[in-house]
């Protein structure tokens, strides 16, 4: 299903998310739940008007796109994977924003319910290979 | 580590870049166009150039490849 191009809010693609596809979403680090709420406030805070709660992910759907991912999201040393399926049941709106494969976790409720309910759904772990360490 | 400027590297926005605001930083007055910061949170953390700086305080930065080490001690070396 395509999502509406919105005013005030983030640039929105025409084309949907394949239902298909899996949701690649920033790992262990930083998807400590402050971290998350944190970022979610911010992006409401950007987009005010819009009214929504967001944290930014990127689908995949094979294997190989889930690890091309990896360099992009070098600062991770885990990926966690979604079905956008499962995402979508629990209430969230996945909206294709800015360039593709990016997307946007959106949700209306009380920010860390909504943090806490992303959370907890069934996902896998996936161990970055473009992972780069920082030593403390 | 010590982060100097809160930014959530999963982000990204039409510059392809991540972003954050300017009051996520420990001290505002570094981030300014140019400068490198140690930019993250948590243990997800890089070092970052600062890229802009919008009048309501947005700001993008980008991540730059290799250690926060290795640019520490290039920007020592330059500066000795």
């Amino acid at each position: 299903m395509a999502v509406e191009p919105v005013a005030d809010g983030p640039r929105v693609r025409r084309a949907a998310v394949p239902d298909d596809a899996w949701l690649v979403v920033r790992g262990v680090a930083s998807i400590e739940p402050e971290t998350s709420i944190r970022q979610a406030e911010l992006f409401r805070r950007r987009f005010q008007r819009w009214g929504r709660y967001g944290l930014s992910a990127f689908y995949a759907r094979s294997e190989d796109e889930v690890l091309d991912l990896g360099d992009r999201l070098n600062a991770f040393e885990t990926l966690f994977v979604y079905r956008l399926d499962d995402v979508r049941r629990a209430g969230f709106e996945v909206v294709p924003t800015y360039r593709s494969p990016h997307v946007t976790i959106t949700f209306y409720d009380d920010v860390a319910e909504g943090v806490a309910r992303l959370l907890a759904l069934a996902h896998r772990q996936v161990v970055n290979p473009g992972y780069r360490r920082e030593d403390a | 580590m010590k982060i100097d400027l809160f930014v959530d590297l999963n982000t990204e926005d039409e510059t392809g870049l991540p972003w954050t605001y300017l009051d996520q930083a420990s001290d505002p007055s570094v981030v300014v166009p140019g400068r490198l910061l140690v930019v993250g949170a948590g243990s997800a953390v890089a070092m970052a150039e600062v890229i802009d700086v919008a009048a309501d305080g947005l700001v993008h930065v980008r991540p730059l490849p290799g250690s926060i080490d290795i640019h520490r001690a290039a920007a020592s070396s330059h500066e000795s």
